[in-house]
């Protein structure tokens, strides 16, 4: 697991996204360079509690989570978290992970 | 000429499939309804519209051999939730620039709750690779999560969401079709097993299996007892934010004043109405987004309106109460307010039912849906 959650930056207006676009949303280019966010805010937090066709499910921690840099994420908890607890974000193989920061 | 909906179909609507029933032939014998309903023959048909999760590695041209069609007119949709309202649009458009005369549209699965499972997890590439990974379990934790905001946002409580759903569950008992049936009270609503806080059993619609369809032709195909339905405005919306927004205001706000103007209607003027309900709090977005709830104050809408049975939505029981086949979900309000408008409903039929307006939502791209539709239909005299 990596510090930091890589985005896409628009060489252009400077937009970045995650997950990763192919043209900009924003300007319309097409060229982008690497970017890492760091940290961000829990803004919704779910506990799931079932899932339909799983056996021997445990509880997951899912947190829709605002970057510092504004991107909008849905990211996964160790633990449960209230709104507005400040984490740092973290790639696990290309899924965002939130640990209280 | 105008394009009309002339008949309606349903097959299956069971819980799991038998052991000789399959996705192919819930749309088959969903297809044999249609027709029969609308007194047509299937040398009649030469336009296929088909949507589902569970015909691989067949398409719609398969699908067109094994029913014995020759066509001349053909679609394959891929919008889940907002397919229904997609497929009616290509259709009605199909007949009216003479592409096809009789067109039936069909959507349809029968996937057990271990496919489910596999297509909520492959459902995109950003889900698959960003999302299935965190354990999310499906799209409940995502509208887990919206939900929690629209409680915030618009003052719901779990209460109004439950108004809601017993409503729904109160027209599906009326409704022969429906897979749940059952009454329910309030309070079997509020202590239900929580799936994904804040939403519990009765928020998240159940998977069944079956397939539902339509004929979509001209008025003067359908049958000489029964009023078709026209299309009096039809309007859609495709990824109008980017997932940037909040999930709560839907694309359908930024074609609402341009669809009611096209429909020469207002609101007001609606009897019936079929919002897709993946979940309750999508019913609210959808409704709110077409300006069908006053003063777009939501929690009043579901005190003084749903729970007192003033308005009448999804009264087939929706996908919540009557079942969601996968595919057919965004089928289901469509046939729905269409017999409503040929007034051939049962026991659940609103007196005097004129206009209907249907919407279809779908496609969580990452955090929520990105296709949206919906189109106001009328009782043809």
């Amino acid at each position: 697991m990596k510090p930091g959650l890589p985005l896409k930056k628009c060489t252009v207006c400077r937009s970045a996204y995650f997950p990763v676009r192919f043209i900009c949303p924003h300007c319309g280019a097409s060229s982008w360079e690497d970017d890492v966010v760091l940290d961000g805010v829990v803004e919704q937090m779910t506990t799931v509690r079932h899932a339909a066709g799983r056996d021997n499910w445990e509880p997951r921690y899912i947190a829709c989570v605002r970057t510092s840099k504004g991107q909008m994420i849905n990211a996964g908890l160790e633990e449960p978290l209230p709104e507005q607890t400040a984490v740092l974000l973290f790639d696990r193989d290309g899924s965002p992970i939130a640990h209280k920061r | 000429m105008k394009a009309a909906i002339i008949g309606t179909g349903e097959a299956g609507y069971v819980r799991r499939a038998g052991p000789d029933q399959s996705t192919h032939t819930f749309l088959r014998d969903a297809v044999v309804n249609a027709l029969k309903d609308a007194e047509l023959k299937l040398s009649d048909v030469d336009g296929l519209a088909i949507c589902s999760f569970s015909i691989e590695p067949d398409r719609a041209i398969d699908m067109a051999w094994r029913f014995g069609m020759s066509l001349r007119w053909l679609l394959q949709d891929t919008n889940g939730g907002s397919s229904g309202v997609n497929m009616l649009g290509h259709a009605m458009r199909g007949v009216e620039a003479g592409a096809a005369s009789v067109i039936v549209v069909v959507a349809g699965d029968a996937i057990n709750p271990e496919g489910v499972a596999k297509l909520s997890s492959n459902y995109n590439r950003a889900v698959r690779d960003h999302v299935a990974p965190l354990g999310h379990g499906g799209p409940n934790s995502l509208f887990a999560m919206l939900t929690q905001r629209q409680m915030k946002k618009t003052g719901l409580t779990k209460e109004d969401y439950g108004h809601l759903v017993l409503e729904q569950r109160r027209w599906a008992g009326k409704n022969p079709g429906a897979v749940y049936r059952q009454p329910m009270t309030m309070d079997e609503y509020l202590n239900a097993a929580v799936v994904a806080d804040p939403l519990t059993r009765y928020d998240c619609v159940p998977s069944v299996s079956g397939a539902s369809a339509i004929v979509v032709s001209t008025a003067d195909r359908g049958p000489s007892h029964r009023s078709p339905v026209g299309i009096r405005a039809l309007r859609q919306s495709f990824n109008y934010d980017h997932q940037q927004g909040d999930g709560l205001t839907t694309g359908l706000s930024t074609i609402a004043d341009e669809f009611w103007a096209a429909a020469g209607v207002a609101p007001e003027d609606i009897d019936v109405a079929a919002a897709y309900d993946d979940y309750p709090a999508m019913v609210f977005a959808q409704l709110n987004d077409l300006k069908l709830i006053p003063g777009g104050d939501l929690p009043r809408f579901a005190r003084d309106v749903i729970a007192k049975d003033k308005f009448p939505v999804n009264t087939s029981g929706g996908l919540l109460s009557a079942g969601q086949a996968g595919a057919a979900g965004g089928l289901n309000g469509t046939v729905e307010v269409s017999r409503q408008l040929m007034h051939c409903a049962g026991d659940r039929q609103v007196a005097n039912a004129r206009l209907g307006v249907v919407s279809g939502y779908g496609m969580v791209l990452y955090r929520y849906g990105a296709c949206v539709g919906a189109a106001v239909l009328e009782r043809v005299s």
